[in-house]
């Protein structure tokens, strides 16, 4: 097996773990703001359907955050089985920062939420709210912390480079609030929520079909086509903050996501493409279908600035640009989708015809996993484009590898993927088993056994 | 104060900490682990609900001290953390899809419990049988030129790492065995306080075992284990913890059983790490070698200081919640 060979498996390997858990921390994030709401709404007006619905939901995210939280500790330690070379290279930067991922929001999301889940009627409402929150919050912390850690690689900071080229912390402050973080922070959090809101939809619309007066149904749809028409443009607006800032410090990635081989002809701007097949070996594009100068518009804001080019670049230090080209458009494509999904929203509820638009309510059972799957498009954009760095410009993902024979990680990779298939196969089919049926008025929650047969106090 | 047991006092305190992380870990989801082994022996439906119903609210937390200790090596010593899960690569892995099965096993387990029960032995079982490796290959000593592992990634397959397994599934049996006999009722309740005589005579067989093939395995862990300031103190320790165990079995005690096979879990934990100590990969690397930098173990020290205290007061008070006899 070739080096590169050897090198695509690991890279496969941590792509597809990745994928897997982002999806599921994702869900979590966005599921447990959602369950804080719930429960504010069931404090505040004590309506039995704000209950039923925390807990219809709360047994999905029990279920959610089981798988999310296993696949996360596998992630904790690819670093050294896999990448190696950047775990010593890079360590004394990234290991702190996974380190607080776990002492600050790991620990806060594990501890709570068992009182969370299985602590209702145990303990006073307002502490039960406050556990909740707290599971919210922690949720936030981490993503706050997992994303200083990738953004430190894309965009690294407040560091040295010492002896052996290993990278030290000179500013922790400038390496955790480094350039790109912000905007990846405000994308992310925003990504996570839309995934989370157009699955909602999705249950709500499907139950609406069936019985168009369902309370809980209508209720659930009713915030998540309010999420959609908040986060969907808003999500707009900071997907192009988010590029400025990539035009800024990662002027190649932004060339390969514009499949910008050439500069354009003087005077004009830079075109937007809407088709093309980038052509790695000829490093230009085929069967390009583009409008003149309106790209400038939203990477310059005007109609004449230009961007890097491809062909600027020496091939080493390029991404495979058709992955980023198409995943880019794949995540616009569905994030315009999702916008006018929301505005449709907006447009029959004020026509009052919200829970009867059944061509909508089918829209948005199509639409079930469009979030998500515009998420991890986005991050095969983000990550793919940064290639071939690890540390962008600084260490190349080839030196980061282990030195591990190659069929040891072509095994780990064949189990993984028949362990990740089989169990996430397994358990999707019990979730969908859940939200076929839609929520009850006496709805229970995540194993009420747990409150009534443990601790002192009784359940409710 | 420049020096801590011989070694610059920060590296010392962040070795400690990694320790104390991985202390936790053993002490909580060795526990956690033994009970999902010994749902192999409940036949009960009600047993094995039962013993769902003690995991429940605790696993996630009880699992999270050994991604914390991860972490820590990452930052604390990412030499260490590299080259040792380098060479670790399939006992690891083993041990990850073993903890994804085992975790999800836990929490659906209402909707399915046979297939997933069945999950929670397996996944137990093999995790458990995965540390253990671990930790054998680690006193074996892992193959190295001072910056990459330098190994095939199948040094862990041979004896002695098979047996250290085998001793640490029976420990964490024992555990298991004292989780369930305070937290549980009827049959599940009576067979476990069963077990723990014979249970902890074979750990105590198993783990001297362990102990004696260390002590010829290196000339270094040799003279660590000879050390009176460490057998002294342990012995001492260990021989309470006994005396505990039987007033707590003779008495019927619900807790004491547990805080005693606690003490005499830690008691093995310490012999070794304090064997294995200044090295950390065995037998060439150590401490000071794959020390992070100064600023970098200084902010992950004050953190857990700052931290840690407060994570153990709310998982107490979480464990508060749920305590007591599963009625």
């Amino acid at each position: 097996m070739s080096p590169e060979t050897a090198l695509l498996l690991a890279r496969g390997q941590f792509a597809f773990t990745i994928g897997f858990h982002i999806v599921l921390a994702a869900f979590t994030l966005g599921l447990a703001q959602f369950l804080m709401v719930l429960e504010g709404l069931w404090l505040w007006r004590k309506q039995q359907v704000w209950l039923s619905l925390w807990r219809y939901w709360s047994k999905i995210f029990a279920l959610n955050v089981a798988v999310g939280v296993v696949t996360g500790v596998v992630m904790e330690f690819s670093f050294g089985t896999n990448w190696s070379g950047l775990a010593s290279r890079t360590g004394a930067v990234l290991g702190p920062m996974l380190y607080m991922e776990v002492l600050v929001a790991f620990f806060l999301e594990a501890g709570f939420m068992g009182v969370m889940l299985f602590g209702m009627g145990k303990v006073r409402p307002w502490v039960h709210f406050m556990a909740t929150s707290i599971v919210a919050l922690g949720s936030f912390f981490s993503a706050f912390w997992i994303l200083a850690a990738n953004s430190w690689m894309q965009t690294p900071d407040g560091f040295v480079i010492g002896a052996e080229g290993r990278f030290q912390p000179v500013d922790w402050w400038a390496a955790i609030i480094n350039p790109s973080f912000p905007w990846r922070m405000a994308h992310m959090v925003a990504a996570a929520m839309l995934g989370t809101a157009c699955l909602v939809a999705a249950c709500g619309a499907w139950h609406l079909l069936r019985d168009a007066r369902h309370p809980a149904a209508r209720h659930m749809f009713s915030l998540a086509m309010w999420m959609l028409v908040v986060m969907a443009p808003l999500q707009i607006v900071l997907g192009d903050l988010h590029g400025e800032n990539t035009r800024d410090h990662q002027p190649v990635k932004l060339a390969a996501i514009e499949g910008n081989w050439n500069p354009p002809p003087p005077g004009e701007g830079e075109p937007m493409r809407l088709f093309a097949i980038p052509d790695m070996a000829a490093r230009r594009n085929h069967y390009e279908v583009a409008i003149p100068d309106v790209g400038s518009l939203y990477l310059r804001h005007n109609l004449q600035g230009t961007i890097h080019s491809l062909n600027q670049y020496p091939q080493d230090t390029l991404p495979w640009v058709p992955l980023v080209f198409w995943s880019f458009r794949v995540m616009v494509g569905l994030g315009l989708l999702m916008t006018f999904a929301g505005v449709a929203g907006l447009v029959v509820r004020l026509r009052r015809r919200l829970f009867h638009a059944r061509w909508l309510l089918r829209l948005m059972v199509l639409m079930a996993p469009a979030g998500f799957v515009a998420m991890l498009a986005g991050w095969v954009v983000t990550e793919a484009g940064r290639q071939p760095w690890t540390v962008y410009g600084l260490l190349r993902t080839a030196e980061s590898a282990s030195p591990v024979s190659p069929s040891l990680v072509l095994g780990s990779l064949v189990c993984i993927v028949t362990v990740y298939l089989a169990l996430f196969g397994l358990g999707l089919w019990f979730l969908l088993r859940i939200l076929s049926r839609p929520p009850q008025r006496d709805e229970e929650g995540a194993m009420p056994d747990v409150a009534r047969r443990t601790g002192q106090g009784g359940a409710e | 104060m420049s020096e801590l047991l011989g070694l610059p006092w920060l590296q010392t305190l962040s070795a400690a900490a990694l320790a104390g992380s991985l202390w936790v870990y053993v002490l909580l989801d060795g526990a956690d682990l033994g009970t999902g082994m010994l749902c192999a022996f409940q036949r009960d439906a009600d047993a094995r609900h039962q013993l769902n119903l003690s995991l429940l609210p605790v696993w996630d937390g009880n699992e999270t001290w050994l991604v914390l200790a991860a972490g820590g090596l990452l930052g604390l010593f990412p030499l260490a953390y590299a080259i040792t899960l380098s060479a670790l690569y399939v006992p690891v892995f083993m041990m990850l899809l073993a903890l994804v099965a085992r975790g999800m096993a836990i929490e659906y387990r209402h909707y399915a419990p046979r297939l997933f029960d069945t999950m929670l032995v397996g996944g137990s079982l093999l995790a458990s049988l995965s540390q253990g490796v671990i930790v054998g290959s680690l006193i074996m000593g892992i193959p190295n030129d001072g910056q990459q592992f330098t190994g095939t990634g199948w040094e862990w397959l041979s004896p002695f790492p098979l047996f250290c397994s085998i001793a640490l599934i029976t420990g964490y049996c024992l555990m298991g065995a004292g989780w369930l006999n305070w937290r549980c009722t009827g049959s599940l309740e009576y067979r476990a306080r069963r077990a723990i005589p014979w249970l902890s005579a074979l750990t105590l067989v198993l783990v001297t075992g362990l102990l004696v093939w260390t002590f010829f395995l290196h000339e270094t862990w040799r003279q660590h284990l000879l050390n009176p300031w460490l057998w002294g103190p342990l012995l001492t320790i260990a021989a309470v913890g006994l005396a505990v165990l039987w007033i707590g079995l003779s008495g019927q005690h619900l807790f004491l059983p547990m805080a005693a096979i606690q003490i005499l879990v830690s008691c093995a934990f310490a012999a070794l790490a304090f064997t294995l100590f200044p090295f950390i990969v065995p037998v060439n690397l150590l401490i000071q070698q794959a020390a992070a930098p100064v600023k970098t173990q200084q902010f992950l020290l004050l953190c857990f200081g700052l931290l840690a205290p407060i994570t153990l007061a709310y998982n107490t008070w979480v464990f508060r919640v749920f305590s007591g006899k599963i009625h």
